[in-house]
């Protein structure tokens, strides 16, 4: 499997998006959402790696319940988890800035659900400048995607593919397990799948 | 498709209409069905909390 993240178009987008209001337009509220295994993980890792070490600091807490630490940078990821009182103070943060220099930043990530409870906090909610989602794949992505991360040719008929990239619901995080459960069960090294073969497979993934 | 149907229907054409355009524009082409579904139910989910306003 390729460590490098697969750059579909999503995770671009989010990556662009997240890039510019972080670092360009530094706003103090950003939010990014996505299922488990979307990439939002490995997009923090990319942003995190561009970041201009000598100007920002960034500090990662997952499933936080206290921001005691100080930073420019501040990452909540498994926001969702959150309680009400950590995101109240996370805005307290980012609005204790008298000078008007915003020299802290959110970056809130977590489950779809995080947007409906950020809505529940209007106040919170309009001061999140960007709100960024990434979904998954599209289906004209997925031969790319698998290409990228197993570099022997491609088995699997139209048919297989729909059906694979249907059950994992386009999350890269499903797809290679369950491609490479395919993979596994299939006979021979190169022979295409059948598409029953690919059901049974993912079938047999559901049950387990 | 059908488990959809059964936990949000039967729903009105014209905003059920309204909330697929929505769905297509913001989703384009090409996701999976799960994707559409997902979107669309948050459409309704929020739909319903702005009609039934919390309780004092």
């Amino acid at each position: 499997m390729n460590p490098i993240p697969f750059p579909f178009e999503d995770f671009l987008r989010a990556q662009q998006r997240l890039r510019r209001a972080l670092l360009e337009h530094h706003e103090p509220f950003v939010l990014l959402t996505g299922n488990t295994g979307t990439g939002k993980t490995a997009l923090l890792r990319e942003l995190r790696a561009e970041i201009d070490r000598t100007r920002y600091r960034v500090v990662y807490f997952a499933q936080a319940r206290k921001l005691g630490a100080v930073g420019l940078i501040k990452v909540l990821d498994e926001a969702h988890e959150l309680p009400e009182e950590t995101l109240a103070e996370a805005r307290a943060i980012t609005e204790s800035d008298l000078a008007g220099t915003g020299p802290i930043e959110v970056l809130l990530i977590g489950l779809p659900k995080l947007r409906a409870q950020l809505q529940a906090q209007p106040a919170l909610w309009r001061r999140i400048g960007v709100r960024e989602e990434i979904t998954g794949l599209r289906l004209e992505e997925l031969n790319a995607f698998l290409a990228h991360h197993f570099p022997s040719p491609q088995r699997l008929c139209e048919q297989g593919l729909s059906a694979l990239f249907e059950h994992a619901k386009g999350v890269p995080g499903l797809l290679l397990p369950m491609y490479r459960t395919i993979l596994e069960g299939a006979s021979g090294e190169h022979d295409p799948i059948d598409p029953a073969a690919v059901e049974d497979s993912l079938q047999r993934w559901d049950l387990a | 498709m059908l488990s959809f149907y059964r936990k949000h229907g039967p729903l009105p054409r014209q905003p059920f209409l309204g909330a697929c355009a929505r769905t297509a524009k913001s989703l384009g082409t090409g996701r999976p069905l799960s994707a559409y579904l997902a979107d669309l139910e948050r459409q309704i989910t929020a739909h319903h909390d702005c009609q039934e306003p919390n309780e004092p």
